[in-house]
Parts: C-alpha cells; sequence; structure tokens
C-alpha cells in the first residue's frame, strides 16, 4: 500500500496541534513542521520495509527512534508541559493508524510497537 | 565506486540541511546556557560527521562492531547534555527533551546492531542508506531544537 506523504503530513500536524492545546502560533507553526518530519520518516521507513531493505523489527526501531525526535523537539518548547510532548506524539500517531496509514506494513509495526 | 558514495552523500544533504534551516530561524536573542549550547551542537556536529562517514563506508568497517566507538562517543555527549539541563533546569521540559535525545542514541545504536546483526539482506553487515540518513537527521533534529532553546531564551 502507498503511502499518501501530503495527506499523512497534514493529519499528524493537525493532530498534534489538538492534542497540545495551544493558541501559540509558535506551537502550531513548530507542529505543523513536526508532523511534516514525521510523516516524511514514516513515509521513508515504510519504503525501507516495502524494498525488504530493512526488517519489522529494524522499522519499529527507526520509527520509535523518530518519535524520540519529535518528542525531544516539542518538549524543548517552553509552552509544552512535559508529558504533553510524549502524549501528543502518541495521540497523533495513533490518529492515522486508522487514516493515512490504514493497513500499510508501516501502521502493523506501530501498533504492534504501541501494544 | 566514486560515483555511488557522491549519490549517497548527495542523497543525505536535503535530509540532513532541514533541521539546520529550522534552527535557523529560531536562532536570535541571548544565549541562556552557552554550555547546553555548545553540549548540543557539538553533538549535532559529532553525529553528522559519523553519519556521512558511514554512508560511505564498506563491510567490514559499516559494521556495528567496527562503530561501537562512535556510539559510546554520542552517548557520552547525550550523556554530559542531559546531565547539564537537568543540573541547570531553566525550563523543565528541557530536561524531557534531554532525556527523549539519550533515548534516540540509544535506539539508534540498537538499530545499527539489528541491521548488522542480519546478514540476509542486500546491505549484509552495513546499515540501509536511507536507515543512515533517518538516524542522522533525527538527531540534528533533536539536538539542534535543544541547541536552539538556548539562543532564543523564550522558547
Amino acid at each position: 500500500m502507498q503511502i499518501d506523504f501530503p495527506k499523512l503530513g497534514k493529519e499528524l500536524s493537525q493532530a498534534l496541534i489538538a492534542a497540545l492545546k495551544s493558541d501559540s502560533a509558535k506551537i502550531k507553526a513548530l507542529a505543523i513542521s513536526e508532523g511534516e518530519q514525521l510523516a516524511f520518516a514514516l513515509t521513508r521507513i515504510g519504503g525501507l520495509l516495502a524494498r525488504r531493505e530493512i526488517d519489522a523489527e529494524e522499522a519499529a526501531i527507526l520509527a520509535r527512534i523518530q518519535r524520540n525526535a519529535s518528542e525531544a523537539v516539542l518538549a524543548s518548547l517552553a509552552e509544552v508541559s512535559r508529558v504533553a510532548a510524549g502524549k501528543a506524539i502518541k495521540a497523533a500517531i495513533k490518529s492515522v493508524l486508522t487514516s493515512s496509514l490504514g493497513q500499510s506494513p508501516i501502521a502493523v509495526i506501530l501498533k504492534a510497537a504501541d501494544a | 565506486m566514486i560515483a555511488p558514495m557522491r549519490i549517497a552523500l548527495l542523497r543525505l544533504l536535503p535530509i540532513l540541511a532541514a533541521p539546520f534551516a529550522l534552527a535557523a530561524c529560531m536562532s536570535a536573542g541571548p544565549i541562556t546556557d552557552p554550555e547546553v549550547a555548545a553540549l548540543a551542537a557539538r553533538l549535532n556536529s559529532d553525529a553528522a560527521s559519523y553519519y556521512a562517514a558511514l554512508a560511505i563506508s564498506r563491510a567490514p568497517q559499516c559494521s556495528y562492531e567496527q562503530n561501537k566507538n562512535s556510539y559510546d562517543t554520542l552517548s557520552a555527549s547525550a550523556g554530559a547534555l542531559q546531565s547539564r539541563l537537568a543540573a541547570v533546569p531553566t525550563n523543565p521540559a528541557l530536561t524531557r527533551a534531554g532525556s527523549a535525545l539519550t533515548r534516540l542514541i540509544d535506539e539508534a545504536r540498537l538499530s545499527h546492531h539489528s541491521a548488522s546483526a542480519k546478514t540476509d539482506d542486500t546491505h549484509g553487515v552495513c546499515m540501509a542508506p536511507g536507515a543512515i540518513a533517518l538516524n542522522a537527521q533525527a538527531i540534528a533534529r533533536a539536538s539542534l531544537a535543544i541547541a536552539a532553546t538556548q539562543t532564543t531564551g523564550d522558547r
């Protein structure tokens, strides 16, 4: 299954903005940027997996790396609380598991990693 | 031999450049803790150099065993940054950012170990170039975000 990268980026960005519950323009801008970065990375991981350049275990590790990077970026904002950054990433990924990522192999891996 | 190396480097460039552009947009104003800024910048620089070299290395130099020391160095740098953030808590959330970065380095080590342990794919003991680029980009993104907090002050 081909991942719709622009759609995934938009959904992740919107989910991050909603989860962070802030009117700050700075937070919204960073949430959009981070949503796009995460979408890019998940699409690339999906591609590597589809081409069998990596296996499911490696894909899960690479996805965790990207989650940690996004959490570090969001937690670096003074307005974002310690807990909110991690929760926002989790909520954003959960939201795309049933939409943009659908039944793609990367969705299956993300679900298993979160279980 | 040279052409694939150039292609690998060219593929890395736009990915590595994106976090720099983001950090540049947010860098202005007084430095709140120069040591945090220096530690984060050094970690970013060390990781970028390491992954650029890894992207053009071949077996057996690309294997995890041959690169353990580099991960030890990156882990030590991340640990020093995390300790500094905890010792001078200008923003409590930054402590979490520091621990996320430390976890990230640990997972990057694990991903290389996992890739090298399985030699039945096209890359053998080497990591897939796409995975190298993703890990390099993730470390750059996280470390530059932390460095930027020390130059914008109010992030």
